[in-house]
This record gives C-alpha cells, structure tokens and sequence, in this order.
C-alpha cells in the first residue's frame, strides 16, 4: 500500500500541472488580445433618405407630382416643390446636433470639366438631439422661373455650347456623441435634384435609400491597461504554481532521502542482528507489540536472543522490522514519515 | 518543524496563486460579462402615412413617406373634400408629433376687392381640419379630436387622421368677399369651383420623455 499523503502531493501536483495549462492558455490569449488593435461592434446605425418633388404649372392652381407620368414644358413650370426626408436611428442613445442647408447651381460640363455657379444658398438649419432619432422632413422650392433666366444669362455670356443642369444639394450633417461607445459619430449625406435644361420632363433626384451602418468602439489605454493586468496575473499564478512543484518535490524527494539515509545506517550497523525476510509473514495470529525505537526492538531482540526479521514493505518509504516469540511480535516501523 | 515549515510555504503560495486567479478570473467577469456591450440590436424608424384617399374618385392623393399631396375640387359654396389616412409607426421608437406642415391658404389669392381694396385669400373661403378619424365617419368637419403637435404614435401602433376642407355658405360670407369671389371665379356646374394644391406633411420625432 502507497503511503496516502505522497499521494496527495502527486494528485497536487497534476492538479497544478493543469492550472498550469490553464493560465498559460489565458495569459497567451490576453497577452495575444492586448497587441491587437481590437474592436468591438456596439452600435448599428440605420440610416434612410428619400426625396420628391412636385412640380407647379403657370396658370395652373394644381401640381404634378414626381409619380405621376407627366411631361413638361419648361416654359410653362412656375416652380418645383422638392421634399426631403433623411431619419437615422441608432440602436442606442446619442446626444448633439445635426443641420441641413440647401444650395443651387448651374453645373456646366465640357468635356471631363465641371463648373459650378451657385445661383442659390439657404441658411444652415441646426436642431439637437438628444435620443436614438434623427428624423429630418423638410421641403424648399425652386423658382425655376427666376432660376431659368439666371440660367440663360450664364450662358449667354459663357458665348460656348456646354451641356449643363440645375442641380440642387441638400447637405445633411450630424455631429453626436454616444456614451456607449466612449466616442463621436460624425456623418454627412448629399441629396440632389437635377433639373436638366434641355429636357426639363426629366427630373431626377437621389434614389431613395436605407442601409446599415456599425458603429465600433475603440479599445482605450484603460483597456489595455486591464489586459495588462489580467496578464500579470495569470503569469503571478503562473510562478507561484512552478514555486509549488519546485516545493512538493523536494519535500517528497527530502521524506525519501531522509528515510534512505536512516534505513541504510540501520542495516549497516545491525546487520548481524538482522535477518532478511523475502515476504512479509501473516502476523494477525500475533499480539503485536509496536516499539518506539529501534533500539528498543535490538536490546528486545538480544535478551531474548532472536533474530529481528526485516522487510523493506513499500520501496525506499517504508520498512518493517520485527521479533517473532510464540504468540508475541514485536514491531518497529520506518517509514518517510518517522525517518 | 522543518515539514511543519513547508506545509506552511506549500499552503501559503496555494492561497496566494488562488487570489490571483480568483482576481484574475474576475476582472475577465467583469470586462467581459455584459452581452449588451457587444450586441447591438438593430432599431429603425419608420413613421409614415399609408392608405390615402380622396372623397372624389378623380383624385389622387400621393403619399411621400410622412406627407400627401392632393389637388383640391370645390364645386360650390357648402361642398366638403376630405382625404382619408392613416400614419403608422412601424419602427422601434415611440414617435411624437414634431411639427405638421399644411399649405397655406392664407398666400393663394383669389382677388382684390375694386370698392374696399380688400385683397381676399383661399383661406377666406375654405376651412381646412385635420382631425383624428377613428370614432368619427359621420361629420369629418365639427366633430373629433385635431390632429395637434406634441401628439403621441406609440410603436407599432397607427392613427387614422382625416384631412377636411369645406368651402363656406355664402351666408357666412361678407358681400365685399362674394363680390370678389363672383369676379375672379367663373361659374362651373351651378358654383364657382375652387381648384388648388395642397400637402400635409407631418414631422415625427423621437418621444423621449
């Protein structure tokens, strides 16, 4: 039979072993996530625009909206009514502001050239917000009257044959701050409405639109700082489990060593005493009599002038030594633990 | 004493290296452990107004995402034109009604006045409502609630809303004003006929509160 407590340092040490393994594993991950220039998805981000138009007819008290099939004649359109809708939704709250401002041009081409004359410019519009919403609905008219003769008076003067439109942009801006994510999110979106001159029946404007944006929050020093941490520790626990091996198995190796020693004195210096037994003899018929010393179990053993039988039970941990007198044995032990 | 000693070194350094994995083991639980902060649930907002028609068959209303436009018939004095709709908040946010955006009758001139020099607008002649309609199909002019800004539309939830414009009894208006009204419109059907665009177009925002 094994000696219990060598036991319990060898299961201890499997069991150190495995923690070992185990927080090698994480400081290498953390060590690894701590180079990394990680990010984690916080925040989706939907955004949508759409845009229409009606256009107004001289001596006419109705209009002709953009889903109609109407044609035009560009003498006859007093003016364009152009609506917008832009609406973002992000998945959680923000705070800031966010603006709209209009302007109109008369864009010319030449070749891969564009020129831009801006014929019109309102004010910047600015709200806050301060909730998950942005939702911007607005309208503004195009004097196409007024813009027409603008239009004919630049190109008059230009004296060359260009191709060219009225194009108006509606520039969308918004500027907000998301506690979630630690950061500002900072987007801007451009709707146009061409209304090309040569032919005014067709209207175009920005195709209405919904897509998903993400949003991602960066890793801060202060997160680094934390793998740092957990990377120190698991290397503390590291050591201090290799400091717990390095002990138990000196402490096992010192038990055996010791015991050795003493066994190898005893067999030495009472060798003539001593008789070698090749297995260990049924002593349950025996009143056993254990000996604090060994040489009690020697004096014993001369008065009564008996040989002391020895057997060596568990290899280099533990050895018997007994007197067998009729129904009597006297015994000592040496063991690891009483070396 | 000298293995008194170890056990001592042994089950020191044991509670030592558990403290660090125990802390080790709770800073990763503490940095880690909120799924919220990783997964990001997608919400949209999606306000606007479907189902809209006219009282007259030869009237189309179009409908733009939070606002319609409809050309306007009034035979004659008394003749009521309403568009029925409903705005729908099929989005994730509870929606509050921002600003609501009708055209002015108030710009839309009908006439001068040669003997007062009263110049006379649409809005002299016709009244414009914007009320709910779920409990009102009977008289779409005098009777529900006004459509009114500062109005709730709860997620997935829908009002029905009903656009009204009734051109005035003659007995309610002034001579000077039916003057004008005779000079500048002409006679069509037995009336004289007021034909005009119009839009409305709400503006929901987020209910925050």
């Amino acid at each position: 039979m094994k000696n219990n407590k060598v036991n319990l340092y060898y299961g201890l040490m499997v069991v150190l072993l495995v923690l070992i393994g185990i927080s090698s594993f994480f400081f290498n991950y953390f060590y690894n996530l701590r180079d990394e220039d990680l990010s984690i998805e916080n925040m989706i981000i939907n955004e949508s625009n759409k845009m229409s138009y009606n256009v107004k007819l001289f001596d006419n008290e109705f209009f002709k909206s953009s889903s109609e099939e109407t044609s035009y004649v560009l003498s006859l359109v007093d003016n364009i009514n152009t609506y917008f809708n832009v609406s973002t939704a992000f998945s959680s709250p923000v705070s800031g502001e966010y603006s709209y401002f209009v302007k109109g041009y008369i864009v010319m081409h030449q070749g891969d050239e564009e020129v831009k004359n801006e014929i019109y410019s309102s004010d910047v519009f600015k709200f806050n917000v301060d909730g998950s919403v942005i939702n911007l609905s607005s309208n503004f008219d195009i004097d196409l009257d007024k813009v027409y003769s603008d239009y004919k008076n630049q190109i008059n003067n230009l004296g060359i044959n260009v191709t060219s439109e009225i194009r108006y942009d509606v520039t969308y801006n918004y500027s907000v701050f998301s506690e979630k994510l630690g950061k500002s999110l900072v987007n801007s979106k451009t709707l146009n409405v061409y209304v090309p001159v040569s032919d005014i029946t067709n209207i175009k404007t920005t195709e209405d639109k919904e897509d998903l944006r993400h949003e991602y929050s960066e890793l801060n020093q202060d997160d680094n700082k934390v793998y740092v941490i957990i990377c120190l520790e698991f290397l503390g626990a590291i050591i201090i489990f290799i400091l717990l091996i390095v002990l138990i198995v000196k402490r096992i190796n010192g038990q055996v060593s010791v015991y050795q020693e003493k066994l190898t004195n005893l067999l030495d210096k009472y060798s003539s005493d001593l008789v070698y037994l090749k297995e260990l003899p049924d002593l349950s018929k025996y009143d056993v009599i254990f000996l604090q010393d060994f040489v009690d179990l020697v004096e014993t053993g001369r008065k009564l002038k008996l040989p002391i039988n020895f057997i060596e039970v568990i290899e280099k941990h533990e050895a018997t030594f007994m007197i067998l007198k009729d129904k009597q044995v006297y015994v000592y032990k040496l063991n690891s633990k009483n070396a | 004493m000298k293995y008194f000693k170890q056990n001592r070194a042994i089950g020191s350094l044991f509670a030592l290296s558990s403290i660090f994995l125990a802390v080790a083991c709770f800073t990763i639980t503490n940095t880690f452990a909120y799924p919220e902060k990783y997964a990001a649930v997608l919400k949209k907002w999606d306000v606007k107004v479907s189902n809209a028609s006219a009282s007259r068959d030869d009237v189309k209303v179009n409908v733009f995402n939070e606002k319609i436009d409809f050309n306007v018939i009034l035979e004659k004095s008394g003749d009521i034109f309403y568009v029925n709709g409903e705005v729908s908040n099929s989005g994730s946010f509870n929606a509050l009604l921002n600003n609501i955006d009708v055209t002015s009758l108030n710009n839309a001139k009908v006439g001068t006045s040669v003997e007062t020099g009263i110049t006379y607008y649409l809005s002299d002649y016709v009244d414009v409502f914007l009320k709910y309609a779920k409990d009102n199909k009977n008289n779409l002019v005098y009777e529900g609630n006004s459509v009114n800004v500062g109005d709730l539309l709860g997620k997935h939830t829908k009002n029905e809303f009903v656009v009204s414009l009734k051109y005035r009894d003659e007995s309610s208006l002034s001579e000077d004003a039916l003057v004008v009204l005779r000079q500048n419109v002409g006679v069509s059907n037995g009336g004289r006929p007021l034909r005009f665009s119009m839009s409305v177009g709400f503006n929901y925002i987020e209910n925050t509160k």
